[in-house]
């Protein structure tokens, strides 16, 4: 059971076929149902390509990835995806999205208002049920995302870097939300991010993946309660752990000094990105 | 509450407007600014604001000025409708379809340089002097406009919007009614628009060069016969029925659309 991706490669060719990109490259996945899973690595290590498989909107050269032993082929609603851009239909209001797929589906008026009902009191935007998206801030843009998603009871949420287009406070913000809401919605979640904190914050385990071509390097358990906090001992630890799988990525490419996974100006500033604040501190910044 | 200056008042901004208008055109008129003619045929040149409001009121009562009206607005309409039926669609599957692209841009590069007006001869020829003819350079004229804001739109579709639709389960005829017409609308409305435009300038051209009714029909009889005031009072009712048009069709659906607006303008 769960999701399970076996021996995946795509590749892309670009310029008339003149050029190929190993996007995907014998990906090995396992999935536990309800397991909170995060895939970091830099960008182009093929992260939304794996997503897009795992959602059917794009098939895969080599390899096939299953849910439940059901082979993805299609999109299909037991799948939901949270899109960095918010994806949200600017000609609906906030209800009248949340209410799309129930649309879709068929529902009839009063059985979508109950479950959009439900979802927005969950994202905690019921105030907001009338507004339009472009009257929303980006947080709450990605909150209707979410209960949008979670309105047609989905096996599997995937998010690609849902929190990328935010501002630092909201970003810290929506971790916290998406933790709660996790915990009272229980589903299977692979969370794109190429924060290395946001992944440590959210996930189960944190999938390492590294570029050209893009394969997974390696998988690290955090196995940290939850809430999370990120300046623990234990938090700090995995994170210089993690941070260590790129430095190694780094070496094992021999004498190439180039910085093959985008992140080396991120390394020597680890110990103390973290330190600046916990999210309780900024919590007192949203009268909301 | 303080009493707003009344010069600042808009709406007697637009009276003291028109009032200067009229009063210009009304010495103009008396003075002959257009030439000088011997009194009984001054109206030739340009006749009193009054005398065209009785004029009005004469056409009004003998029918002529409704009927005409209604002899173009029928031609407008339908050509415009059928130039809406036939560019949607066509913009739509151009746009989801490259081969329906690749055979029609062609012939659409090759006609939409033509104007309208430059149909006229060859739809008499085919069509003779009556509804057909100017049907068809109506529908010929404002289906670019309609198409090609349609093809527009069609290119400027959020593509993460069909993806979002497509993984919550909507089939192809849901993408169509749900995602890319709505994403549409503000496009349709500005292709819609100028097409409406079109149109009128065309039936227009077409009734004062051929077609022996309507409301260009109407303009150049004026003209012929010496009836300068139902030349001028052909043009005002053309100028308020473009008006009511625009502001009763066109304002309230951008009104409409205004909520979402902002969000388009990506
Ligand atoms: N549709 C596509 N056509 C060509 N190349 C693509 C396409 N989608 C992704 N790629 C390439 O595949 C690689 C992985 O892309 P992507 O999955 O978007 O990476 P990530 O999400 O980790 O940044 C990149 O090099 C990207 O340029
Ligand atoms: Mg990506």
């Amino acid at each position: 059971m769960g999701i399970r991706i076996s021996n995946l490669s795509k590749t892309f060719l670009i310029n008339n076929g003149e050029k190929r990109i190993d996007a995907l490259l014998n990906i090995h996945l396992e999935v536990e149902d309800q397991e909170f899973i995060c895939l970091v690595g830099p960008s182009g290590c093929g992260k939304s390509t794996l997503l897009k498989i795992l959602a059917g909107l794009e098939a895969a050269d080599e390899g096939l990835a299953t849910l439940d032993e059901e082979i993805i082929s299609k999109p299909d609603p037991d799948r939901g995806m949270i899109f960095q851009e918010y994806a949200l239909f600017p000609w609906r209001t906030v209800r009248k999205n949340v209410e799309f797929g129930l649309e879709i589906k068929g529902y009839r008026p009063e059985q979508r208002l109950r479950i959009s009902q439900k979802y927005l009191a969950l994202v905690g935007l019921l105030g907001f049920a009338d507004a339009y998206p472009h009257q929303l801030s980006g947080g709450m843009k990605q909150r209707v995302a979410i209960a949008r998603s979670l309105s047609l009871d989905p096996k599997i949420l995937l998010m690609d870097e849902p929190f990328g287009a935010l501002d630092a406070f909201s970003r810290l913000r929506m971790q916290e939300e998406i933790t709660r809401i996790w915990n009272e919605e229980h589903r299977t979640v692979v969370f794109v991010t190429h924060d290395i904190d946001e992944a440590i914050f959210l996930g189960d385990r944190v999938v390492v993946m590294t570029p050209q071509p893009g394969r997974i390097k390696s998988i690290i358990p955090i196995g940290l309660g939850r809430p999370r906090n990120r300046n623990s001992h234990d938090f700090l630890r995995i994170r210089d752990r993690v941070y260590a799988e790129f430095a190694l990525y780094n070496t094992d490419a021999g004498e190439s000094t180039d910085d093959e996974t985008g992140w080396g100006e991120h390394l020597p500033a680890a110990g103390v990105a973290g330190a600046v604040t916990t999210v309780a501190d900024l919590n007192s910044y949203w009268p909301e | 509450m303080r009493m707003k200056k009344f010069w600042k008042d808009p709406a007697f901004q637009m009276i003291a407007s028109l009032a200067f208008f009229l009063l210009t055109w009304y010495v103009a008129s008396i003075t002959g600014l257009f030439g000088r003619y011997p009194p009984r045929l001054m109206g030739l040149l340009l006749p009193t604001p009054l005398e065209v409001a009785r004029t009005v009121w004469e056409m009004a009562v003998t029918g002529n000025l409704t009927r005409h009206l209604g002899i173009s607005l029928y031609r407008v309409m339908t050509g415009f409708a059928l130039a809406v039926c036939m560019g949607v669609p066509l913009g739509i599957a151009m746009g989801r379809y490259r081969m329906v692209n690749g055979l029609v841009e062609p012939l659409v590069r090759v006609f939409q340089p033509i104007p309208g007006v430059a149909w006229v001869p060859l739809a008499i020829v085919w069509f003779g002097l009556g509804n057909k003819a100017a049907i068809f350079i109506i529908t010929i004229s404002s289906l670019f406009p309609v198409l090609l804001n349609t093809t527009q739109g069609m290119r400027d579709v959020d593509i993460t919007l069909i993806s979002a639709a497509l993984t919550m389960g909507a089939n192809p005829r849901q993408i169509t009614t749900k995602v890319l017409l709505p994403s549409l609308v503000p496009y349709l409305i500005t292709g819609f628009r100028i097409g409406m435009g079109f149109a009128w300038r065309v039936v227009i051209a077409a009734e004062m060069v051929g077609v022996p009714s309507g409301l260009g029909y109407m303009l150049s009889l004026g003209r012929g016969i010496g009836r300068t005031d139902i030349t001028i009072v052909t043009m005002v009712t053309l100028g308020a029925v473009m008006l009511l048009i625009e502001h009763s069709v066109f304002v309230p659906m951008e009104r409409k659309t205004l909520n979402w607006k902002k969000a388009w303008g990506r």
